[in-house]
């Protein structure tokens, strides 16, 4: 599992996770997305093209991100869901939480 | 590299000729020394012997002069008054005489008043006989001239003149004897004078040099000369002529630095003979000397020392140029025959490198002498014994390799008797079951078997006394009545007693056989056994102990013998462990046994990993082998592993996977449950559901189930028993957790936002498998999920 936080621009914040995010890398994989809080006022993308697989815990740490963003007054969006993932989202209803692009 | 060595001929060629060379140098310089003395002394004679001959001859001429003088003296006299017949005289005497060249009358003044105031007569010889006189007066007054005259004429007797060189007739160095004349009143009247012209003597002594030069000196530079010198000194006779009468010995003699021809010069003086060793600048000379009486001269050869040791030299030469040239001889001689001889050591290296590569009939080479004869006999001897042993050896191996390969043969069959398919049974879920036998020797006299019939499991596993074919032999009667018995029986005791009465009448060399022997039922998980002498099997499980057997007697030694049987039910999960005693009682190399304490305790550890039968053997038997330090055993070893897993796991597919209650083992998770996936032909929508089911399910016990900080075991069974379904049996011994009581999730639109994070992962597995059951069973919390096979689940064919 890899999470990489890409700045495109002073407003475009970019957060790609490639990989497996199951139980066991989620205490890793969420401090590494911690920088992505440093960010106020802009947009967050999470690049799902290619994410394999994500268990309960991943979509909690989705959840984490999604709160901290709003916090910072940070628009979240979602995208590039695979039909693996997506059904999750769809099982979970975690649809409705997130806004996709 | 290879250290030079010398041949033994030349070796031993080198030694002897150092020796004769030593030998040799000590001869030659004897012979040398005695040879140059010899020739020096005989060269030194021969000289001495022409000086003294030469001295004769000058003593002789002298001689005969005088003695003519003497005798005509009288006639002469007789004759005094008439001056005529006087020279008739003297032409006579002169032509009598040959060695007299001329003669006089010298006449003190006017004797003859006629003739004049001095008067002379001289006759003399002109070559070969013409005799001429004349009368002198003084228009030639030829011995006025003359020095020696008056003191001749002065002394009493006749005496000999120096030399002196005659102007008168000669022309020649001459000597005179000189005589008085007396009147017949007894007056001294004058004088006869005899000459003698020294020219011959110096032809003499040219012939004499000539003679030595070429008989005694040929091919020496340096050369012999003679000279003569008078009694002042004066040289007389010399090679060189412008030294006669010109030269005086004396002084010469006297100015040289060298002090020993001064003392030669006193000796002549005196009139004495010898021989002189001189130093003239480098050379070294033989003087040789010899005083003539009368005239008082002293003759001198003049020899080089090269002449005198010359003939010892080329002597010497000649010797140690033999010498040496048989001392070559000496040694090519001994060289090739030695070599000859050694020749044939070399051949004998040659055949034996021969023989060495596998060459037993090579030709020995003949044998000329005694020593290579004894070792050609050694050798023929040895070529025989070679070729024997080998044969022999190729025989005994031949054999031995036939033994060989029928033992192999042997062990082959015994192995085929052995179940060696593993699992035996993939398609039943009821039991695991796993046997490995390891021989000692290539047969061996452990056995096991096993067969399920009428679902009960037919097992055994026995250790026959005794090792190699007999045992195997014996192994192999019982088990086949093993399996005959089993066909009609089901009880173990009847079982283990007919294999007794077989094996009793099938040996009678007391070869009996222990065996451990059971029937599980598998629905029941009853187990009937009976142990006539085995060792007492490990009943491995929640209470892993050593199963209580009775004490029946091994097979095959009494027919009368009534065996009994016992029984004990065995759980789902517990295992029955059997071995032979070659297992405990393996040995360390310092004879420390495994034991079965250690067993027990290995057993025991090792209950707790709940392992599947191949497993377990492999485990215990790498304890083993690990105590043992690897070393190889000396027993048989079986060992055989049944788990009853229970009836109701009945089934075709089946995978286990132990896991610790550790997040990080969700990887490992993952890749097992994706290959079970694979198997069952998942798409990969359904795969990714299933592998997220079993995630969570597991992460919920890991989270939940032990206490926090303590290690607990998640066991996962999956199974399938049909193509209909696969279940995933999840078990623990943690805390009583029953996630179907957890409560369904909204996730409408509605309620997603405000809902608490949690219960998500129960609703992902309520929702990717198909039916979700919980019971709490035997202190397990046993949670299955099953995902049916349908085919909207799996991939497109």
């Amino acid at each position: 599992m890899e999470a990489t936080i890409r700045k495109d621009d002073d407003k475009h914040i970019t957060l790609i996770l490639d990989g497996r995010l199951d139980t066991s890398v989620t205490p890793q994989t969420e401090r590494e997305v911690e920088p992505l809080f440093n960010y106020t006022n802009c947009e967050v993308v999470i690049d799902c093209s290619r994410l394999e697989y994500i268990s309960s815990s991943g979509l909690r740490l989705l959840m984490v991100i999604n709160q901290r963003c709003r916090a910072n007054h940070c628009a979240l969006y979602i995208k590039g869901l695979r039909e693996e993932v997506q059904d999750v989202f769809n099982t979970t209803g975690f649809v409705h939480l997130f806004d996709f692009k | 590299m290879r250290k030079r060595t010398r041949s033994f001929a030349n070796r031993l060629g080198i030694w002897i000729m150092a020796v004769l060379i030593v030998m040799s140098v000590i001869i030659m310089g004897a012979v040398y020394w005695v040879t140059r003395d010899t020739m020096a002394h005989e060269a030194e004679e021969r000289y001495q012997s022409i000086v003294l001959h030469s001295n004769e001859k000058i003593r002789g001429v002298l001689s005969d002069v005088y003695v003519a003088a003497i005798n005509n003296i009288d006639i002469i006299e007789h004759d005094i008054d008439d001056p005529d017949k006087l020279q008739e005289h003297l032409e006579r005497m002169v032509s009598l005489n040959q060695y007299m060249s001329s003669c006089r009358l010298i006449f003190e003044p006017d004797v003859f008043p006629k003739k004049g105031h001095n008067y002379e007569i001289y006759a003399w010889k002109e070559w070969p006989r013409a005799i001429h006189s004349k009368q002198m007066n003084e228009t030639h007054p030829d011995f006025l001239i003359h020095s020696w005259y008056k003191p001749a004429f002065e002394k009493k007797e006749g005496s000999w003149t120096p030399p002196y060189f005659d102007r008168a007739a000669s022309q020649q160095l001459t000597v005179t004897y000189l005589i008085h004349l007396h009147d017949h009143q007894g007056r001294k009247i004058g004088m006869l004078g005899a000459d003698v012209s020294l020219n011959w003597l110096r032809e003499r002594h040219k012939e004499i040099d000539e003679a030595n030069h070429r008989l005694y000196e040929k091919g020496i530079s340096a050369k012999s000369y003679c000279f003569v010198i008078d009694k002042d000194g004066n040289c007389l006779i010399h090679p060189n002529e412008d030294r006669v009468l010109k030269e005086n010995f004396w002084e010469i003699t006297a100015r040289s630095s060298d002090m020993s021809d001064d003392e030669m010069a006193r000796k002549m003086m005196k009139g004495e003979s010898g021989i002189c060793k001189l130093t003239s600048g480098d050379d070294r000379l033989w003087v040789f000397y010899s005083y003539v009486k009368y005239a008082e001269w002293t003759i001198a050869l003049v020899v080089p020392e090269e002449i005198i040791y010359h003939k010892g030299n080329v002597m010497a030469a000649i010797i140690l140029a033999v010498f040496f040239i048989g001392l070559l001889i000496i040694y090519f001689s001994i060289h090739s025959v030695i070599a000859r001889h050694t020749k044939a050591l070399m051949r004998f290296a040659t055949a034996t490198e021969e023989v060495a590569n596998g060459k037993f009939d090579v030709e020995l080479p003949a044998a000329k002498s005694t020593e290579v004869t004894v070792l050609r006999s050694a050798f023929t001897h040895m070529q025989a014994s070679l070729s024997k042993y080998i044969e022999e050896l190729k025989e005994t191996t031949a054999s031995k390799v036939a033994i060989e390969q029928e033992l192999k043969i042997a062990s082959d069959i015994q192995q085929q008797m052995l179940p060696k398919v593993y699992p035996p049974y993939p398609e039943r879920g009821d039991i695991d079951i796993y046997g490995e036998v390891v021989t000692a020797k290539k047969v061996g006299g452990d056995l096991f078997d096993f067969f399920i019939r009428d679902d009960k499991l037919f097992f055994s596993i026995g250790d026959v006394a005794g090792k190699g074919v007999p045992a195997a032999l014996v192994m192999a009667v019982a088990r086949s009545m093993f399996r005959s018995a089993s066909m009609s029986h089901t009880s173990p005791q009847r079982i283990v007693d007919s294999i007794n009465q077989s094996v009793c009448q099938s040996t009678d060399s007391y070869m009996f056989v222990t065996i451990f022997m059971g029937v599980l039922d598998l629905t029941t998980g009853h187990l009937l056994y009976t142990n006539a002498g085995h060792e007492a099997p490990l009943l491995i499980g929640i209470d892993t102990r050593f199963l209580p057997v009775h004490n029946n007697i091994p097979v095959g030694l009494r027919t009368d013998w009534e065996y009994d049987e016992q029984e004990v039910t065995l759980h789902p999960g517990e295992s029955l462990f059997l071995y032979t005693d070659g297992f405990p009682e393996a040995m360390t190399i310092d004879n420390k046994p495994y034991g079965k304490q250690r067993m027990y305790d290995e057993a025991l550890r090792l209950s707790d990993e709940r392992l599947d039968a191949c497993t377990f053997v492999k485990t215990i038997r790498h304890t083993e082998r690990t105590f043992v330090n690897f070393i190889p055993q000396s027993d048989d070893i079986s060992l055989l592993a049944i788990k009853y897993i229970g009836p109701h796991k009945r089934a075709y597919y089946r995978r286990h996977l132990t896991l610790a209650n550790d997040v990080q083992e969700v990887p490992a998770l993952a890749i097992f449950v994706g290959g079970i996936c694979e198997d069952m032909n998942f798409n990969e929508l359904a795969t990714a559901g299933v592998n997220l089911a079993v995630e969570e399910a597991v992460v919920n016990v890991m989270n939940y189930a032990y206490p926090e900080g303590t290690h607990g075991d998640i066991n996962l069974d999956v199974y399938a028993a049909d193509d209909k379904s696969i279940t995933f049996e999840l078990r623990d011994f943690g805390e009583p957790f029953d996630p179907t009581e957890v409560a369904t999730v909204d996730v409408s639109a509605k309620a997603v936002k405000n809902r608490p994070i949690g219960g998500l992962g129960v609703h992902l597995i309520r929702h990717y498998m198909d039916s979700v059951s919980y019971e709490r069973k035997d202190e397990e919390n046993v949670l299955t999920m099953t995902k049916l096979l349908l085919p909207k689940n799996l991939k497109l064919k």
